[in-house]
């Protein structure tokens, strides 16, 4: 197999066949606190997106060039939190000042990302899969794109939902979380697409 | 309140999981089997308690601007702890459990607790609301997982629950059964908190616009 | 500002100190625990006349040897690897020196759980119900010890000429034939296919003189 074929199948397994929602369960508070219309579902997915590519970048290269040659690959966790963190807090900071436009529409959804663990699930799975520079990035990419997928399907669904005709004790979250499971029966449909 | 009082109110009428919607990406992740999820409230727990305690322990020496990477940093360290004695001594629950290991740091429960209990109160109370809302979440995972390896595998702890005749009910097993599962425990209670609205329930609504707070105040800080 | 910077400061080492002291307590039993594994694999699989063991762990496929009290090969065990349905099956296959498997363990799946994960189910002894009414009677049924009973599906290589192996109905170590599991039909067939060709290979190297042993 060739390296582009396996580059395309880890894109396409990451959005489908693992989704990060749906399949791996990471990321499920902003996929049930921000899914209630779709227009805040786009945002957050692309500035889940934008995260988790900046992440990647920097924690494979920490990782490759400071904790192994030091030996310190078991204290991964603290670096990768703490990376995170702090890019998270730089992005929003270089944003507001060089790109107000964008900020409007991402900003508000960059903190709330600090604390997803689907960004910090997602460098560590990098580093046990044991990808390569470039997989790493084409693996968080296809992550953030399923990420994104999940949640504005969801919010499709649930501006219908709000509408419907759902028994008292069901509203909000058990409602969802059913839904969720619905939309998760229909993504075990990919399951075996793509072995690995 | 009493001692006895902080401790329990995690295990029902505060539970982090039933009635605050918190660590819910273990909570549906690890649950196949009832062994996964003890092993993950137990971790958790142990997490909880420590952060718990060593906050209040500095909580007075603790500048208030920083305080959020500090509590990061302090649960970050007792994770890898978990992560180093569990890899050591309990491979098999290691690897089953896999990420949701390190991911213990991103819990909202732990930071939750620290910025709305710990920060504030004194070592023995922050001690035993650690254990109450630890055993809470474990209380949690252990419903849950009951009732997916039960139906799912037709087994408790791996031993079988039915006669041979049994044909398990395998997508309680699977991903979707996770969603499915939780969805009707929380619509379960919802149910319950509905009929006892007038009773001595807590009001939900303020517990969680309390943890909206939180989520408001960590993001500030963050 | 300074002394904000000071205290974070502080904090992070005073924990990264803490740190390091369990990292040294738990680094040696770490390395063993891993160690372990693989070689009680091999162990487990290897026929039981075998006395000691040398690997050759860089190998395509990695493969150990194991020798009889007369210094003999008398058995080798090698790790097989082929896609399942959802994962790559890692097994650890062993045969004696004929090419007859002598016994299988999985080493790595992310099979399908309930269905393709079936093929290191172990069919349980007794029931919740004895075993709770053991916990009461006073005698313990889990203390009997003895070696760990097989999985059922893996039991059925038992006896299978390796590099003939494949899937069918009945199951027949004569024959080398095994059954699938219902509903993974995938899975079983990728771990079949997994022993024949890649122990079919090894074999095969051996007996040309390949490799050593």
């Amino acid at each position: 197999m060739s390296y582009g074929v396996k580059l395309i199948l880890l894109f396409v397994g990451a959005v489908f066949v693992n989704n990060f929602v749906l399949m791996r369960f990471l990321g499920l508070c902003p996929y049930l606190g921000v899914s209630k219309q779709t227009d805040s579902a786009v945002g957050m997915g692309m500035a889940v997106i934008f995260v988790m590519f900046l992440a990647s970048v920097f924690t494979w290269l920490i990782y490759r060039f400071v904790l192994i040659p030091l030996d310190l690959t078991w204290m991964r966790t603290i670096f990768f939190i703490l990376v995170i963190a702090s890019l998270v807090q730089t992005v929003e900071i270089v944003m507001q000042k060089s790109m107000p436009g964008l900020y409007k529409s991402l900003g508000i959804y960059l903190p709330l990302i600090t604390t997803n663990c689907a960004v910090l699930g997602l460098t560590v799975l990098n580093i046990d899969k044991s990808y390569d520079f470039v997989e790493s990035l084409v693996h968080s990419v296809g992550a953030g794109v399923g990420f994104t997928l999940a949640l504005v399907l969801m919010a499709g669904l649930r501006e219908r939902m709000e509408v419907g005709n759902v028994p008292k004790a069901m509203r909000g979250l058990p409602i969802a979380f059913v839904t969720a499971g619905l939309m998760s029966i229909a993504f075990l449909g990919f399951a075996g697409l793509i072995p690995g | 309140m009493s001692a006895f009082k902080e401790l329990t109110k995690g295990f029902f009428k505060e539970n982090p999981v039933f009635v605050l919607a918190l660590g819910l990406c273990p909570t549906l992740a690890v649950t196949s089997l009832v062994e996964k999820g003890i092993g993950m409230g137990l971790a958790a727990t142990f997490v909880l308690v420590c952060s718990n305690v060593l906050i209040a322990l500095i909580r007075k020496m603790v500048p208030k601007k920083i305080r959020i990477p500090i509590f990061i940093v302090i649960i970050a360290t007792f994770v890898v702890i978990v992560e180093l004695v569990m890899k050591a001594y309990l491979p098999p629950l290691s690897e089953a459990l896999g990420i949701f290991i390190p991911l213990i740091v991103v819990n909202c429960i732990i930071l939750g607790r620290a910025e709305a209990f710990a920060q504030n109160h004194s070592v023995g109370k922050s001690f035993l609301d650690g254990l109450g809302m630890g055993l809470g979440f474990t209380i949690a995972l252990v419903i849950i997982s009951s009732i997916r390896e039960i139906i799912g595998f037709g087994t408790f702890l791996g031993l079988p629950v039915f006669g041979e005749g049994y044909q398990p009910a395998t997508i309680l097993i699977l991903q979707p059964g996770a969603f499915l599962t939780i969805g009707f425990l929380l619509g379960f209670f919802a149910w319950r908190r509905n009929r006892k609205k007038n009773k001595t329930m807590p009001d939900v609504e303020a517990l969680r616009a309390q943890r909206e707070k939180m989520t408001q105040v960590t993001r500030e800080a963050a | 500002m300074l002394r904000l910077g000071l205290t974070l400061f502080i904090v992070t080492a005073v924990m990264a100190a803490a740190l390091s002291g369990v990292y040294v307590l738990t680094k040696d039993t770490i390395a063993e625990q891993e160690a372990a594994a693989v070689s009680e694999a091999v162990g487990a699989v290897l026929p039981e006349d075998v006395e000691s063991v040398t690997g050759y762990p860089s190998e395509e496929p990695e493969y150990y040897v194991g020798y009889d009290v007369a210094g003999n090969p008398a058995g080798y065990a090698a790790v097989c690897d082929e896609n399942g349905y959802s994962s790559t099956l890692q097994i650890m296959v062993g045969v004696d020196e004929t090419g007859v498997i002598t016994g299988t363990s999985v080493l790595y799946q992310q099979e399908t759980p309930g269905l393709g994960e079936r093929i290191g189910e172990v069919k349980a002894e007794g029931s919740l119900w004895s075993a709770v009414g053991g916990l009461f009677s006073g005698d313990d049924a889990a203390s009997e010890a003895g070696p760990p009973p097989r999985p059922w599906f893996q039991e059925q290589y038992l006896g299978c000429e390796a590099d003939e192996v494949s899937l069918g109905s009945p199951a027949d170590p004569a024959t080398s034939t095994v059954q699938a599991i219902t509903g993974a039909t995938i899975t079983s067939r990728a771990f079949t296919t997994a022993v024949r060709e890649d122990m079919g290979e090894l074999l095969d190297r051996l007996d040309a003189g390949e490799l050593e042993q």
